[in-house]
């Protein structure tokens, strides 16, 4: 079981006399199962839309996204579609307290997840949220606690513990972990190693940051206004970026080496050839 | 010997502190929802016991809050009063909620034309005076207390579905609402289970202006006429039938109703804040 996304576009129009955003053009590429993919890109390149349309959080204008054999471009009618829906692809968002009911506690939070994931009876839905506090790593004592009352890192850890609840195929996590710490981001990182390893789930992750891309992705995606401008593995766009945007961002990771002014120059390099 | 003396910095003193007035405002309010409930066991006399050789008299042993132009003792008025004056607002509030929560709420989840035939009826209400709206509904429904609690909670209905409207919105565009959409939970589940819970205590600190707002909306009717009926000791029925001793220079029939109705008014206000304020710290 995979994922397969053809031809994904989306553009939105704001308001009259606004040019067009295009958020998408043409975006094509297959994650198989166990695997994982990166989508870089700056502000404004698209990735987040793209990640919300194979969500099913936002609608493409076309193309075509197939999870587990089944197209998602279309919204789920009834509670039945919903739920099969929620099997095949979650989420985890940028902000790590937005994200999170705040009246809730993260056993409450976590057991109706389960529930809703299907549970058969409270106690299957308790022993359920244990088992996803000890797959993130979560402490014990978290779980009476609110999310007023987490890190950061702990409130994205129970976003992961929330998505994985209905077992997805797919996990996108959208700019995770850019709103962490590095030490924290680190052991983010780790939970999702293990959670493929054992889980065999799917990545997409999104972000702005090749290198945390890097260090959780077998191929990467670079898009540039919503046009997909790279994607190889993430190995050889590391080292051997052929677009000019790509070679931007490469150098833009912070590192052994890194010049600002390097960055600077490449941009400018890069945006002479998108104009001509 | 020398002595270094370390003064810590004030601990900066949360907003949830209750504070001295705040505490004062609760216990004046409790007294008189007491005094409401408990008024035939309280109240030193009948609300409608007339004694002619104690008309008008200052407050004195007998009547502690002296007597009206039919030597009736306020203080007993005012107590039984308190229960027209106190249930009208709660009860035209409650009605005002149900329907501009569900209202409110659909709009914002809605969109579409339920949203337009809500922003087209709250800019007719808004355009209009309020009160020449309800004198219009009392006009129609017959004149009573009943009927002015609806006319006066079809007043609110509207006010209170666009403040809705505008927080189910906000909520709208939080993460956690997207989560419960991936995870299946169904779209009336996510409003009423969760967005609309989210939202309570932004909509209590609301309620509570309106409770204000309320109060002197209905004892405004009574004084109109339009409201609660004699014999009832509604406290603007009260300050109306009190006009003919401000004219004779006896001002205490009208203070006393007036009175209550300004400092329950403020004391709901400053505990409602309070209360809200506390809501909403335990959620942040």
């Amino acid at each position: 079981m995979s994922t397969e996304v053809v031809g994904l576009t989306k553009t939105f129009t704001a308001q009259r006399g606004a040019a067009p955003v295009r958020a998408a053009q043409g975006v094509s590429f297959t994650i198989p199962r166990g695997g994982s993919l990166g989508l870089v890109g700056e502000s404004g390149s698209g990735k987040s839309t793209v990640a919300r349309m194979i969500a099913g959080l936002e609608r493409p204008d076309a193309g075509s996204i197939m999870v587990d054999g089944e197209d998602r471009t279309r919204p789920a009618r009834g509670g039945l579609a919903r739920r099969r829906r929620a099997s095949q692809v979650q989420m985890v968002f940028q902000d790590p307290y937005g994200s999170l009911d705040r009246r809730l506690t993260v056993d409450q939070a976590l057991r109706h997840a389960a529930t809703v994931a299907g549970a058969a009876s409270t106690q299957a839905a308790s022993s359920r949220a244990r088992e996803l506090m000890d797959a993130v790593r979560l402490p014990a004592d978290t779980a009476s606690k609110h999310p007023r009352e987490l890190s950061g890192g702990q409130r994205q850890r129970v976003a992961i513990a929330r998505a994985l609840a209905s077992r997805p195929s797919l996990l996108i996590l959208d700019e995770a972990v850019s709103a962490l710490d590095v030490s924290v981001q680190a052991q983010v990182l780790d939970v999702l190693h293990e959670l493929r390893a054992e889980a065999g789930v799917s990545l997409l992750f999104v972000s702005h940051d090749l290198g945390v891309v890097s260090r959780i992705t077998e191929e990467t995606l670079v898009l540039y206004r919503g046009a997909q401008v790279e994607h190889a593995s993430t190995e050889s766009v590391l080292h051997d970026p052929q677009h000019p945007y790509t070679r931007m961002l490469v150098a833009a990771v912070p590192g052994e080496g890194w010049d600002p002014d390097a960055v600077v120059e490449l941009r400018r390099e890069f945006e002479r050839s998108a104009l001509s | 010997m020398s002595t270094l003396t370390v003064t810590p910095l004030p601990a900066l003193q949360p907003r949830s502190r209750f504070g001295v007035i705040a505490w004062v405002c609760s216990v004046f309010l409790v007294v008189i929802v007491v005094g409401a409930l408990l008024a035939p066991m309280l109240a030193p006399y009948a609300p409608d016991e007339i004694d002619f050789d104690n008309i008008w008299s200052s407050p004195n042993a007998a009547h502690w809050l002296g007597t009206d132009q039919l030597g009736r003792d306020l203080l007993s008025r005012a107590l039984f009063g308190a229960r027209d004056s106190l249930l009208g607002p709660v009860l035209l509030l409650l009605l005002a909620t149900v329907a501009g929560l569900a209202i409110g709420t659909l709009a914002a989840w809605k969109g579409g034309w339920v949203d337009t035939l809500l922003a087209r009826i709250t800019d007719v209400m808004f355009a209009f005076p309020g009160i020449l709206f309800v004198v219009l509904v009392i006009a129609v429904l017959g004149q009573g207390a009943a009927t002015t609690i609806v006319a006066l909670a079809l007043a609110y209905t509207p006010v209170i579905a666009k403040y809705t409207r505008s927080l189910v919105l906000a909520e709208m565009v939080r993460p956690y609402v997207d989560a419960y959409r991936l995870q299946g939970v169904s779209p009336t589940s996510i409003a009423v289970r969760f967005v609309v819970p989210n939202i309570a205590p932004s909509m209590v600190g609301y309620l509570v202006v309106l409770f204000g707002d309320a109060l002197m909306s209905l004892a405004t009717l009574s004084y109109l006429g339009f409201g609660s009926q004699p014999p009832s000791s509604e406290w603007g029925l009260m300050v109306q039938e009190g006009q003919s001793a401000v004219i004779q220079g006896y001002f205490w029939p009208v203070f006393v109703p007036g009175a209550l109705i300004a400092l329950v008014v403020v004391a709901v206000n400053v505990v409602g804040v309070k209360i809200s304020d506390r809501m909403n710290a335990r959620m942040r």
